[in-house]
């Protein structure tokens, strides 16, 4: 029997929704088949190819490149790239038709050029013309019933010509027809059609099998042409395959069903022996820099980095920082990457120019280089940070730095100009794969198989009732909670097809900020797509895979907070004369730590939340490193990995420091013993398990990649056995074992959370020193953080800070800032009226500044608001300067005449005749809060305090002073409701009175009990017992009670 | 007039929701808001306004319908011919209100309250639970009304009765400018009526507009909107639209008796009984179905005008399923009826459909009706649809210098078990019924599987209104087979290739393991459920005996049946 098969024709998950087995799935089973080549053509793409390039370099098979074209008939033609050359032309060609404009010259409206249309995702098609302009060299493979060839055949016309055309276009030795054999009587019948056309032409003839899964997917393969059909197994007929044979073959299963045709068994081989291209060899070249006369990459990149180090060190810097950069700049010159470190820093000096701030983060933060040229603000030197684990000359791959950016356009611009510098197809957006998630599945699946549109909706919801569940809990588990017959033979049968299509590829989306760069035009290395965004390119790999095939990826990443930073810089300086450096910021400012330690951290950046604040007086942060250590305690790697008691515990000196193994006493010296960063864990790895860097590496890689777990999985089992061999078993290897695999979930590297500490301490220095600055700020970038504009106003006035209201003769858009008594206060912006537009609120600040409003009519002849709005402002308060009280400028302002155009505009109504009574105090609270969300006036608790101290309810100040273990009440506005997954069901309810915030916990069971008070009310009170702990104070919550008020209350903000 | 009556119709025309924790959305999107919720909700702390989510999470047997202007409008004019059955002037106010004129009513009741009582009486067996108010004039009464209950305004109470009426009860809309009144007004501090009155009607015209002008009048009970009655209707309709498409007659009959228990109730009412009926369904697709049903001898009789309906249905059904019901009844009056002295007694033409109907009776709702082909690959998968004579098939043009042999297939369903004998599992000898050869040639095997869903989707857990394989009606019948050239080839198989091919099959795939059969065909099961869906290996044969059949394997059983003879 001939065993000469190769097959040829293979489509992965990533013809979305036309193959059911993933790449890795694919490369696996052709590997257990005994193949020693495979194709995989994806439909209009590349996507597949590198998941598939290194499943099967792992597998030890050959991967062939090819591709499943659509032409603009809908017919399809499989193509084959044999070597580098021909690659390139397919990439181009199928970006030219992802690309294609289908407005050419179109205008819009007001005469500008409309922006481009593009086809939509799974449209484009493919030309002849194309064909004819980048097919010569590929070899195509015309056979199977979507062939253009076929379809002719099927229709009884005569396909000669287009023979002969094809045949011109590929070149006669890459033409060929293939024969498939699915046991199917029709396809029988073609292949007969298609022999004799073949033999007519001279065409030779190749077996392949169309493969459309691994294996054991046929049902998912039914399920996915559903899906895309838009219907139900019932409905779908013989829209679905007439049986299961599009499955791998092996060798000799082909090689029986083509016994008749050994040529065409043969052939496949020779074509595949042909095909010598593989993915590594692409030709991907990093742009280089443009160096000044006389200089080389290297030369230059020192020249750089000292001439930033003297700024850096400002003229103190020492023999180890010296050496260091020196090891660094070796390394680098050795590695060949001057260049990239020229390009990033490029970028980072664009930002520089244009007002931007920027901060690596990352591993890019362990590298002194980096420090000096101004790419991260962390001095690797002085924080004594591991350099190889940014760079190692052992690994000799392209490292990764991310740049943190303001959100929105600052980011913007920056990703602009990195497409201006590298040309439209020389810089793309990285894709992100969006695969099916539990409840998208269970929506699929469930209409796939019948479910009524009622039936999925709540099926799909389970998932989202119980919102705590981790990743143990299965989907099984949560049908059972919610009620439903989980052995039922349907669900039973949608849990099977739901647990199979979750690792299946949904469609690709855009990452949020990676970017790739290349020398020459990245259409040669990957194909490109338009992004939904106008102006984005996004090429079709995620950043995993460009990662793996050596293509330089850098993050550009949107960060709030960075951009609070950055506006409240120039107010500090405009009012308060002082020039904020954040990087030369004072280091150990004792009133900061000293507000830390109170855990007063409402606003700062990463250790606001009710997690962290109940930490940070147990961790009582004394310097920098502290900090670094804070921000990466509270994640749910450590929480899951029971890292964080034994910490504190070592910290507080309640239990010794211990070491699970006298090795290791170097690696965690510095957090007491206790892994708490991914640096740590890879020389665990690296000291206990015996692992290389590369090992440890691709351990780390494992860690943060979204397809952990059978990696994870497999790594787990290497690193006892490295123990076992290092005479490390039993309960301490078990330790080892939990504290490396907890951290894949969230683990922090320790340079990322030393980049992050430093913008969390700059928050935390500008809250305490420049508040009504830093609440401006962020009152104008929200929504950033964890908290309400409204509890960021009142924390404020707690701390002192005036807030001073909305007044349309004193407001700007944005909140600033004016000096009262000779102090700064916060002045709120009229961007926080409910309902007015931004237009208006900036003609408000352009009219007043040509000359203030002597009237709403005034106002309104002059600004032109709309009724909704001008009401809006009224409501607001916003007209108090004109000395109207809310509801007399309301009745004022209804009776203003709008059209500006009326002989009546402008005209004053007379104000003397307002029959409304006053606004009272809380109704002019609750106003507050209708119309601008937050209050700058009396907290909503104040009016209630009376009764409250009547019943002894306790205030959150109060609570501070009372004992521990006694029994509480309180009550507040809830400010945030959480239900963290690691929490195993608890609820953490955050209050806000006037004196501050009060934190109460709330059992699962209790939680069930009172499920609806706890979810809705907008103002609780609780009782319980009180625990006071390290200076944390929490009520263990037992009963509840909602208190009800006529008017809104400020909203919460929902973690569940 | 009926409160919350958009909830109030929905239950109307599906009772089984009365008891339900039922809201109304004009999506069903999480996200989406709750128009209008009921009583039951309503105690739970369910609000309109609120968000599906929002009330799932307050309850999770919340039932979230979309509103049924169908409903509405069937709803509304029962209650109209409910009123009209106490007072002739009726005046239809917005959906779920009707002001009825009392002049002149006092000299046949006893009073106010004997009369809203009647009222209510006569609401209420048109499926519905009013409210009333009597007072001096319509939006005076209809605030009586919103209050719930029965209410009587005294003349010259007026003020007081409004003074501490909360805003809110005058459910405000859009002021003249477009603005939410009743948000626009809180916000001025007005709570009651009574603060409204107290405005100057000519300020509030400035700044609301006339809408506001009448709101102070209302509040001074100053508003004098003249009675306009409405034409008494000539034709009675009830129509509804079903969340899910019918598809099937007896649940449509279902949903029509109610339809037509509620139009006779309204006839009665009024003191008529049901002429001619014309139906006219909404179906899937926007098309539309109409039928007009003759009653020789109209009456109120809901069981007789059903079967009517029913017959006329089952005769030429609707095409597809139905999702929307109008049932429109010209009323009659009542007369005696009286037949034909001079006339042999013969059964009504219409009685051929009720003798289907009682064929149907017999076999079984399933197995009355004509057989036509499924969208299947299994070659014998057909449908039951309802009986109706297919017309002659045209005559192909140009059939005489088409010059194309076409291969017939008499295929036999169901299909007869056979004894075939193998060696290395290639079929050599053929023995069944009539049937005893060697073979001498074969095409195949090709396999057809698929349908492993059956058992675990919907449609399989309905009742088989469509099943094919389960007909038990044996049918022989000529099929065209799909492949023309396909009969000519047979004999062209090499033996090398079918030993080649023959191999394939006792190895079968993974999927085939899960499809039901493994390795040794055995039966398999899938997660406890049993087996379902079908792997066969189709053949063609061509016997000693001269004779060309296809014959199948299947995998599931391991037998062999004969599945047709080419003719």
């Amino acid at each position: 029997m001939n065993t000469d098969y190769i097959e040829l024709r293979a489509r992965s998950a990533f013809s979305f929704l036309e193959g059911a087995s993933t790449p890795e799935d694919l490369a696996a089973r052709a590997a257990e088949l005994g193949y020693g080549a495979m194709a995989l053509g994806d439909r209009d793409g590349l996507y597949g190819a590198p998941r598939f390039y290194a499943a099967a370099k792992s597998a030890g098979i050959r991967q062939i490149v090819g591709a499943e074209l659509t032409l603009d008939d809908d017919s399809r033609l499989y193509v084959l790239a044999p070597d580098r050359k021909r690659y390139q032309n397919l990439c181009r060609m199928i970006t030219n038709s992802k690309m294609r404009v289908l407005n050419p010259g179109a205008r819009a409206r007001d005469g500008s050029i409309a922006a481009p249309v593009y086809p939509a995702k799974g449209e484009s098609r493919i030309t002849l013309d194309e064909l004819e302009r980048y097919g010569r060299g590929l070899i195509c493979l015309a056979g199977g019933v979507m062939s253009p060839l076929s379809r002719m055949l099927v229709r009884g016309e005569d396909p000669r010509e287009l023979c002969r055309r094809l045949g011109s276009i590929f070149g006669a030795n890459n033409f060929y027809i293939d024969l498939q054999r699915h046991l199917d009587a029709g396809e029988e019948r073609l292949n007969r059609k298609l022999a004799a056309l073949a033999g007519a032409a001279r065409i030779p003839i190749v077996a392949t099998n169309d493969v459309c899964h691994g294996g054991s997917d046929r049902r998912l393969l039914d399920v996915l042409t559903c899906i895309r059909l838009k219907t139900t197994l019932e409905e779908a007929g013989r829209a679905l395959w007439i049986n299961s044979q599009r499955h791998l073959k092996s060798p000799a299963e082909m090689g029986a069903l083509f016994r008749d045709i050994p040529t065409a068994v043969t052939a496949s081989r020779a074509i595949s022996e042909r095909c010598n291209f593989q993915l590594c060899d692409m030709g991907y070249r990093f742009p280089d820099y443009p160096l000044p006369p006389n200089e080389t990459p290297d030369s230059y990149l020192r020249i750089l980095t000292y001439a930033g180090a003297r700024e850096r060190w400002r003229g103190a810097m020492d023999d180890r920082t010296r050496h260091q950069l020196e090891h660094e700049l070796g390394i680098i010159e050795r590695l060949k990457l001057a260049g990239y470190f020229l390009i990033v820093w490029d970028i980072v000096q664009f930002c520089r120019e244009n007002r931007i701030m920027v901060q690596g983060r990352g591993s890019a933060a362990n590298s002194a280089v980096c420090y000096a040229l101004g790419i991260t603000a962390v001095d690797a030197v002085k924080m004594e940070l591991l350099f190889e684990r940014f760079l190692s000359e052992e690994r000799g791959e392209w490292p990764d730095i991310d740049l943190d950016l303001p959100s929105r356009d600052d980011r913007e611009m920056a990703i602009q100009y990195v497409y201006r510098r590298y040309g439209e197809r020389g810089a793309a957006m990285t894709a992100n794969v969006i695969t099916y998630r539990t409840r998208s599945a269970v929506r699929e699946v469930g209409k796939t198989l019948g479910f009524s549109p009622d039936q999925v909706d709540r099926l799909a919801k389970l998932n989202q009732v119980y919102e705590f569940r981790d990743h143990h809990d299965d989907l099984v588990a949560l049908l059972k909670r919610g009620g439903v017959d989980a052995e039922a033979p349907r669900i039973m049968m949608m849990v099977e097809l739901v647990r199979k299509i979750q690792s299946v590829p949904r469609h690709l989306g855009q990452h949020s900020g990676g970017m790739v760069i290349a020398a020459q035009p990245l259409d040669e290395i990957v194909p490109l797509e338009p992004a939904a965004m106008p102006g984005r390119v996004v090429v079709q790999w995620d950043k995993d895979d460009c990662a793996d095939l050596g293509i330089i990826k850098i993050d550009l990443l949107g960060l709030g907070m960075l951009a609070a930073l950055k506006d409240a810089i120039p107010l500090i300086r405009a009012h308060e004369g002082v020039e904020i450096d954040l990087a030369h910021l004072p280091a150990d400012d004792l009133d900061v730590y000293a507000m830390l330690r109170r855990a007063d951290t409402v606003g700062v950046f990463q250790i606001e939340s009710r997690a962290q604040m109940a930490t940070l007086p147990r961790m009582k942060p004394a310097r920098f490193y502290d900090l670094v250590v804070e921000v990466a305690i509270i994640r749910p790697g450590p929480i899951v990995g029971k890292m964080v008691h034994p910490y504190l515990d070592r910290r507080n000196k309640r239990a010794p420091v211990e070491y699970p193994h006298p090795s290791l006493e170097p690696i965690l010296k510095r957090t007491l013993g206790v892994p708490l960063f991914q640096e740590q864990l890879l020389r665990m790895a690296m000291t206990v398990a015996g692992f290389s860097g590369g090992e440890a590496e691709e351990l780390r890689r494992a860690m943060g990649f979204k397809r952990s777990a059978e990696r994870m999985e497999k790594i787990e089992t290497r690193l006892r056995a490295g123990m076992f061999r290092n005479g490390l078993q039993g309960s301490v290897a078990d330790d080892i074992v939990r504290s490396i695999t907890s951290f894949a979930l969230y683990g922090f590297p320790e340079s990322h959370a030393a980049s992050f500490a430093l913008i969390a301490y700059a928050s935390a220095y500008l809250k305490y020193h420049h508040p009504a600055a830093f609440l401006a700020a962020m009152l104008n970038c929200y929504p950033l953080g964890f908290y309400h504009p409204s509890t960021l106003v009142k924390d404020a006035a707690r701390h002192g800070v005036v807030v001073l209201p909305i007044d349309v003769m004193r407001s700007n858009w944005k909140c600033t800032i004016e000096i009262v008594d000779g102090r700064p206060a916060t002045r709120m912006g009229l961007r926080y009226v409910t309902g007015l537009h931004e237009e208006i609120g900036l003609r408000i600040e352009s009219e007043r500044a040509r000359r203030q409003f002597d009237s709403i009519a005034d106002l309104t002849a002059r600004v032109g608001p709309n009724r909704r709005e001008i009401d809006a402002l009224a409501y607001a308060g916003a007209f108090a300067a004109f000395g109207l009280e809310r509801r007399n400028a309301m009745w004022n302002a209804a009776a203003v005449e709008r059209d500006p155009k009326s002989l009546l505009a402008g005209v004053k109504p007379r104000e003397n005749e307002v029959p409304l009574e006053s606004m009272s105090p809380i109704d002019e609270t609750l106003a507050d809060y209708a119309a601008t969300g937050l209050t700058t006036g009396p907290h909503l608790m104040t009016y209630l305090r009376a009764d409250l101290d009547a019943r002894g309810i306790l205030s959150a100040d109060a609570l501070t002073r009372a004992k521990h273990q006694s029994w509480v009440k309180t009550a507040g506005v809830v400010i945030v409701r959480q239900r963290p997954g690691t929490a195993k069901g608890f609820l953490f309810i955050t209050l806000e009175d006037e004196t501050g915030i009060a934190n109460l916990i709330v059992t699962p069971d209790l939680f069930q009990q009172n499920r609806l008070l706890l979810r809705s009310a907008g103002i609780l009170l609780a009782e319980g017992v009180l625990q006071q702990v390290d200076g944390v104070t929490a009520i263990r919550a037992r009963r509840f009670e909602e208190i009800k008020i006529p008017g809104t209350v400020p909203p919460s903000h929902d973690f569940h | 007039m009926v409160a919350d009556f958009s909830i109030a119709a929905i239950v109307r025309s599906n009772p089984a929701l009365a008891d339900k924790v039922l809201a109304i959305s004009r999506s069903l999107a999480p996200h989406a808001d709750l128009d209008a919720v009921s009583m039951r909700a309503r105690e739970l702390g369910i609000r309109p306004g609120m968000t599906i989510a929002q009330a799932r999470a307050i309850s999770s047997d919340l039932v979230v319908v979309h509103r049924s202007p169908a409903a509405e409008s069937s709803a509304h004019s029962a209650l109209l011919d409910a009123v009209e059955s106490v007072s002739p002037v009726v005046e239809s106010g917005a959906p779920g209100c009707a002001w009825v004129d009392l002049a002149g009513l006092h000299r046949i009741y006893n009073g106010e309250e004997e009369i809203t009582a009647e009222l209510l009486r006569c609401v209420r067996r048109v499926g519905m639970e009013p409210a009333a108010g009597v007072a001096a004039n319509k939006e005076l009464a209809h605030l009586a009304a919103r209050c719930g209950g029965v209410r009587v305004i005294e003349a010259g109470r007026e003020r007081e009765f409004l003074n501490w009426l909360p805003l809110d009860i005058l459910g405000l809309g859009k002021s003249d400018r477009g603005d939410d009144l009743e948000t626009t007004l809180a916000r001025w501090g007005m709570r009651r009526l009574g603060e409204l009155a107290r405005l100057n009607p000519d300020a509030v015209g400035t700044r609301l507009g006339r809408r506001g002008v009448e709101l102070v009048r209302l509040a001074r009970g100053g508003s004098h909107a003249p009675m306009m009655p409405r034409r008494r209707a000539e034709l009675f309709a009830e129509s509804i639209e079903l969340e899910y498409g019918i598809e099937l007659l007896e649940p449509l009959a279902f949903v029509m008796r109610a339809m037509l228990e509620r139009l006779a109730e309204r006839l009665s009412l009024r003191g008529m009984v049901a002429g001619d009926i014309t139906l006219a369904f909404g179906m899937s697709g926007h098309r539309s179905f109409n039928r007009r049903v003759e009653v020789a001898a109209p009456s109120n009789d809901v069981r007789a005008i059903l079967t009517l309906v029913n017959l006329s249905l089952e005769a030429s059904p609707p095409e597809a399923a139905v999702e929307s019901i109008r049932i429109e009844i010209a009323p009659r009056v009542p007369r005696p009826a009286q037949t034909d002295m001079f006339l042999p007694p013969a059964p009504p033409p219409d009685k051929l459909q009720t003798t289907i109907a009682r064929l149907s009776a017999l076999c079984g709702p399933g197995n009355v009706g004509m057989l036509s082909a499924e969208n299947s690959h299994r070659p014998e998968a057909t449908r039951l649809d309802a009986f109706s004579p297919p017309s002659p098939p045209p005559i192909p043009e140009n059939t005489l210098v088409k010059n194309v042999t076409q291969l017939v297939i008499r295929a036999i369903r169901p299909a007869r078990e056979i004894e075939v004998m193998c060696t290395r599992e290639i079929p050599e000898f053929v023995r069944g019924e009539n049937l005893g050869a060697r073979v001498i040639s074969i095409a195949g095997p090709w396999r057809r599987d698929g349908e492993w869903w059956l058992g675990f989707t919907a449609k399989a857990n309905a009742p088989a209104n469509s099943s094919d394989n389960t007909n038990p009606a044996p049918k022989h019948g000529l099929e065209l087979h799909d492949g023309r050239m396909f009969g000519a080839h047979p004999r062209q198989v090499s033996a090398e290739n079918l030993k080649a091919l023959s191999s394939l099959m006792p190895a079968p795939s993974p999927t085939q393991h899960l499809n039901g059969a493994n390795g040794n065909g055995a039966r398999t099961e899938i997660n406890g459920a049993n087996k379902c869906g079908f792997i066969r290996d189709y053949y063609e044969l061509a016997l000693e005996d001269g004779g060309v059949y296809r014959v199948f394997r299947d995998a599931n059983s391991h037998k062999w049946f004969l599945d047709g003879a080419y003719d």
